[in-house]
């Protein structure tokens, strides 16, 4: 197990993730307080929002990216091959992959949580809640993007999959209040055909747009939904690990 | 002749010539569909226009914090991108007004809004503009009173001085006199001030002995002030006001039915 997370840390640090996420995460904090510091009032919240959207944005793709063209290189590469002749079973490989991007996610949300912290001083509790749902998010991404690269054959369609899984599941409440109220969004006639469609994609996405609000870290958590961030986690990273898995024992080599 | 017509048959265009044809066509299509659509510019309004209900919900769903940050930095900068530099007096207040009550559905708790609205939009060179802002900060202020009651100091400020109608300033600052909240001594006595500029000065009498009927603990330096209001500012020591004073205060039961 250690091995193989060794192994995706290595891998990240080849392909010079650890320095792009860094490089990329400085230039959008150092944007967010330039364009912090040209607002009226409030500078400091200006620049730690745009800091922690910005950087939140930038991490999932960045994840995304990274994992859905490391696997689809292990499978040309025949690496996969290589670990999967090892005495270990299929499933644990794929754990221990999935174990590994998270230990890649954790690094990197520990990155934002020394720059949010340090240089914009954001409200503690509302920090620590923005980093922790913001960590379980990264958790689903991950098991998706690593999911998509094991079905998919191509590193580009898995890449765009998970762009379109992730932006669905942050426009979830949007397309679940208009399936509530059809009638509030004038101008939008309410459709079946539609209505259904949404209905049924809306139970298979997450809800990420309840995670890493940003404004808990301005005005604090509120408190409330703590436990929708760990069960969505815990429901739906297994559903994925078991999607990709069932896919990945079918597979010949 | 027939041998000499069939010889005199021009060349077949080599595969360069048509390459280079197709490219001289596909220029000239490009410079027409150009002249075309010359007339389609970006909306360079002064003021952008609002965005649809369903786009905000949309993205607000996401991350509303984000997108009012967003939003309001685009409210600020409005006018002065594109290397312009727009008069106040140019812009479309009615639209601004919208984009104040937009942007307070997203976050009614930041002071951007009200801090752009009040101390920006509200020096406008035409003054009746003026109007629109001072209706955002008394009803930003009725979300919270206990934490917004400055902007509604602002908005008395706004009618006092800049806009000149003391009726309407002397409106919100009874409202301002009755925040439920611990304001300062000055925000209480705002509409005795008030009734000063207006000649009031029995009406202002009666608010400043209201405060000193009902409040408890005044600090010294606030009782000095009030004593040197009704003294030399309102000159209470004169017989005649104080005459007229009472007189008021024996109508004020009848008046307040």
């Amino acid at each position: 197990m250690y091995t193989t997370i060794r192994y995706i840390l290595l891998t990240a640090m080849r392909d010079w993730l650890f320095a792009a996420i860094t490089l990329g995460v400085l230039l959008i904090v150092a944007l967010s307080i330039f364009l912090g510091g040209t607002a009226l009032v409030e500078k400091q919240q200006f620049a730690m929002v745009l800091s922690a959207g910005g950087c939140r944005i930038f991490l999932m793709v960045g994840l995304m990216i990274f994992i859905c063209f490391h696997v689809r290189r292990a499978f040309e590469n025949r690496e996969i091959e290589m670990f999967i002749s090892k005495p270990m079973s299929r499933f644990l490989f794929l754990v221990c992959y999935w174990l590994g991007f998270s230990v890649l996610a954790l690094l990197f949300v520990i990155l934002l949580i020394v720059i949010l912290g340090s240089l914009f001083g954001a409200n503690v509790g509302g920090l620590a809640m923005w980093s922790l749902s913001l960590f379980l998010e990264a958790l689903i991404v991950a098991a998706f993007a690593l999911a998509c690269a094991l079905i998919l054959k191509s590193a580009v369609s898995a890449v765009l999959t998970s762009f379109i899984f992730y932006t669905m599941a942050r426009l979830m409440g949007f397309m679940l209040a208009f399936l509530d109220k059809p009638e509030a969004f004038h101008g939008v006639a309410p459709m079946k055909i539609t209505d259904f469609v949404m209905a049924m994609t809306a139970v298979v996405i997450p809800r990420l747009d309840l995670f890493g609000k940003t404004e808990w870290l301005v005005y604090g958590y509120d408190g409330t939904g703590l436990w929708v961030f760990f069960l969505q986690a815990a429901i739906y990273v297994p559903l994925l690990l078991f999607m990709g898995m069932y896919d990945f024992t079918r597979k010949q080599f | 002749m027939i041998s000499r017509a069939s010889n005199s048959k021009p060349k077949p265009y080599t595969q360069e010539q048509w390459l280079l044809a197709g490219f001289v066509l596909f220029l000239c299509l490009q410079g027409a569909l150009w002249f075309y659509l010359k007339p389609f510019r970006p909306n360079m309004a002064i003021v952008p226009p609002l965005p649809a209900e369903r786009t905000v919900k949309a993205f607000a769903s996401s991350d509303s914090q984000l997108y009012f940050r967003l939003l309001a930095m685009r409210l600020q900068n409005a006018g002065d991108t594109f290397g312009r530099n727009t008069p106040l007096k140019n812009y479309d207040y009615p639209l601004l007004h919208r984009w104040f009550f937009l942007l307070d559905t997203l976050d009614v708790k930041s002071g951007f809004v009200p801090a752009v609205a009040g101390y920006y939009f509200g020096q406008t060179q035409h003054v009746e503009d003026v109007r629109y802002v001072i209706d955002y900060l008394d009803k930003h202020y009725d979300t919270d009173p206990q934490k917004n009651w400055w902007w509604l100091n602002h908005a008395i400020y706004l009618s006092n001085y800049r806009l000149h109608d003391k009726q309407l300033a002397l409106r919100l600052a009874y409202k301002l006199g009755t925040t439920p909240a611990e304001v300062p001594m000055w925000a209480r006595q705002m509409p005795a001030f008030i009734h000063e500029q207006l000649g009031e000065k029995e009406q202002a009498f009666m608010i400043i002995e209201n405060i000193l009927k009902t409040s408890k603990d005044i600090p010294d330096a606030e009782l000095n002030y009030m004593q040197y209001f009704i003294q030399d500012r309102l000159g209470f020591l004169d017989k005649d006001l104080k005459a007229r004073t009472d007189a008021l205060k024996k109508k004020a039961p009848a008046n307040a039915h």
